[in-house]
């Protein structure tokens, strides 16, 4: 990118260069063009006036005099700034009278035929008139210096160009200086970050700031407002997440304390398989927090989302689920419908794993879970159901609240599943519901908008 | 079985180290990839279980390696890692089977048994096991304890299916796209008739087809014949 102020001067000098030549060819068309002209039609004139001074001979009709007086020569010759020359040329370019080694003209068939030349080592304007005297031709050359032609050309190149000049260098130091005046509001922001704490996530102080300049401290504000959010929803996390912890760890820890203790081998078989419980129990939590900072807002941002269909998610992870099943003699069943939704995969897949859990964990001991999904208007459902005592009407709202537990169970669960699962729909645009089952227990429902793009 | 354990948590490795020696298998455990590396160039093992998360090259690395020089030996991954993407990974790399930590011991001792019958099935070539049943590849024919079970086309590519992938869940549409020919189509209707009629030739001998409601078919991992 380079610095701002080269960029501008870069971007501004060409077009200045321009305005400058146009200006040049303007005033020499429009000021010095004219003038020429009539310092060339004085020029004519005087030829013209020379050129009276011819007579026609009768004699001698192929030889015409001329007969200007001195005080004529002198009154042709004098003028204020240049020298004048002339010569007459009669019929064949024989010499009549005037300054022999005047340069000739170019041919040309026009009257007046004006040209450039150089007469004693100096530039010279010329002017050759053709005329007649009696029968012969004659030409009249008058010749001028150029010294008030030059003196004329210096004048208005001064007068047209050096305002322009004196224009251009100003817009340059403008720029110059100013870019400086812009940058220190931009010093002043600076100072104002390098005064802050990692804790400060006020809004900048935009007082002294450019118009231009403020939409970058709106963002900057913007960007200082979701990242304060993100913090401390990372650190309300971490301390719900030590606190969660501490809980089976204390147990575990007590069992295992006893269990050295203990003397008897059926006892202390009896405190190991306690303390194995509470291990399973702490490994579910920590799966459990994992996918919750997974969903905290900001936890993973959309640009993870995909196109993806609950079918395939739900079908990767029936092994898993077939499994855990079959371990506690639960009849899993798994009714899966094309479900295209745009969304995170995983997080999505860590939602249906959270309701599955729940009904194996809640569900009647050895009975029926069903995991659904499908199509229902324009959006996809994922639905677990399970043949337990289900939770009553009163209590559902209340369950979806973090680390709420229904009374009545025991202490299993974190009270995390449906939270996390909330969040995650709520993510996705979603929404939970938990209703009775058509077996008189939970049927938790989550709708989610369809993907637009199947 | 003489296995391979590639784990640096020294309380897990430990642990897995005793319970496959209890079950009578030979057991060597290493900490590092490299090492692991080395001793497969110098034994042959029957079964790795591999770590992801190892200090040095990493779990995935040492596969994509072992692939590379096409070392066979059947892999379960274990990882810490709770990922679909890395299980995919995992699979893609040529693991046999993925585990993920925490597990219960009687979960990773199905896993390997199902995944050593499995890749013996698939190196011996001729001949599948699964219990008392044998699955004679090249006579396609199906035996119990050494009785011809009748077993017409459609039912032993099903069974022959279902012991090929023992242990794991076969959708219906999975069954569907691997026994449809051009010849004949076949529907998920039909797969439960075949289902139907396999079950009471199986039942006698212990072997129990389970149904994954509304899903699909497994054969669970037969356990008998653990110490074999």
């Amino acid at each position: 990118m380079g610095s701002l102020r080269s960029r501008l001067l870069r971007r501004l000098l060409l077009p200045l260069l321009l305005a400058l030549a146009i200006d040049a060819v303007v005033g020499y068309f429009v000021l010095l063009r004219p003038l020429d002209e009539a310092y060339d039609q004085a020029l004519a004139d005087s030829a013209v006036v020379v050129a009276g001074h011819v007579h026609h001979q009768e004699n001698s009709p192929d030889n015409p005099a001329f007969d200007l007086s001195p005080q004529g020569e002198e009154m042709l010759r004098s003028d204020r700034i240049d020298k004048v020359f002339f010569l007459v040329l009669g019929p064949g370019d024989s010499y009549i009278a005037g300054d022999k080694q005047l340069p000739k003209p170019p041919r040309s068939n026009s009257e007046m035929n004006f040209y450039d030349g150089v007469f004693s080592g100096k530039p010279v304007r010329a002017v050759a008139f053709t005329t007649r005297s009696g029968n012969s031709e004659v030409v009249v050359i008058v010749a001028e210096t150029t010294r008030k032609r030059t003196a004329a050309t210096w004048e208005v190149a001064l007068g047209v160009g050096l305002p322009q000049v004196i224009l251009a260098l100003v817009v340059l130091a403008v720029v110059w200086f100013g870019i400086r005046g812009g940058m220190a509001s931009l010093d002043r922001l600076r100072l104002q970050l390098e005064g802050r704490t990692a804790r400060d996530m006020g809004p900048l102080d935009p007082s002294g700031v450019v118009t231009e300049v403020r939409p970058l401290v709106e963002a900057f504000d913007g960007l200082l407002t979701r990242l304060d959010a993100a913090s401390s929803a990372q650190i309300r996390f971490l301390a719900n997440a030590a606190h969660q912890l501490r809980t089976p760890l204390a147990g575990l820890q007590a069992q295992l304390e006893l269990a050295i203790e203990e003397g008897d081998a059926a006892a202390c078989k009896t405190r190991l398989i306690n303390c194995r419980e509470a291990t399973l129990r702490t490994s579910r939590l920590v799966n459990q927090l994992l996918a919750l900072s997974a969903a905290e807002p900001d936890g993973r941002k959309a640009a993870a989302w995909q196109e993806g269909d609950l079918k395939e998610i739900l079908s990767q992870r029936a092994q898993e689920w077939v499994e855990r099943a079959i371990l506690r003699n639960i009849d899993l069943g798994l009714e899966l419908e094309p479900a295209p939704f745009k969304g995170d995969g995983l997080l999505i897949g860590e939602m249906a794993a959270n309701l599955v859990d729940n009904a194996f964990l809640y569900g009647r001991p050895q009975g029926q879970v069903t995991v659904r999904c499908g199509q229902h208007d324009d959006q996809i459902f994922l639905e677990v159901e399970d043949d337990g005592p289900g939770i009553p009407g009163e209590e559902r709202r209340l369950a979806i609240d973090r680390f709420y537990r229904v009374p009545g169970t025991d202490g299993i669960g974190s009270g995390l599943g449906l939270s996390i699962v909330d969040e995650i729909a709520r993510n996705h645009d979603g929404r939970l519901f938990l209703e009775e089952g058509s077996q008189g227990g939970l049927r938790a429902r989550v709708l989610l908008p369809m993907s637009k793009a199947h | 079985m003489h296995i391979l354990i590639v784990e640096d948590d020294p309380l897990l490795a430990d642990a897995i180290t005793q319970l496959l020696r209890s079950r009578h298998h030979l057991v060597d455990a290493v900490t590092r990839a490299e090492t692991a590396e080395d001793a497969i160039e110098q034994e042959s093992f029957d079964l790795m279980i591999l770590d992801i998360g190892l200090p040095g090259i990493d779990g995935f690395e040492l596969l994509r390696r072992l692939r590379a020089k096409n070392r066979q030996v059947p892999v379960l991954v274990l990882t810490a890692r709770d990922a679909v993407e890395d299980r995919v990974t995992g699979l893609e790399l040529g693991a046999d089977d993925y585990l993920v930590k925490p597990f219960a011991n009687e979960e990773l001792l199905a896993r390997l048994l199902a995944l050593s019958r499995r890749s013996r099935n698939l190196t011996m070539g001729h001949k599948y096991r699964y219990g008392s049943l044998e699955l004679d590849l090249g006579a396609r024919r199906a035996s119990l304890r050494g009785v011809v079970v009748d077993t017409p086309q459609r039912e032993w590519d099903l069974l022959r299916l279902l012991v090929e992938n023992e242990g794991r869940i076969l959708s219906k549409e999975r069954i569907v796209a691997e026994l449809c020919t051009v010849e004949k189509e076949l529907s998920a209707n039909a797969i439960e008739v075949y289902i139907s009629r396999l079950r009471p030739k199986l039942d006698p001998a212990g072997i129990h087809i389970r149904t994954v409601r509304g899903f699909g078919y497994m054969l669970e991992p037969w356990l008998d014949d653990a110490a074999n």
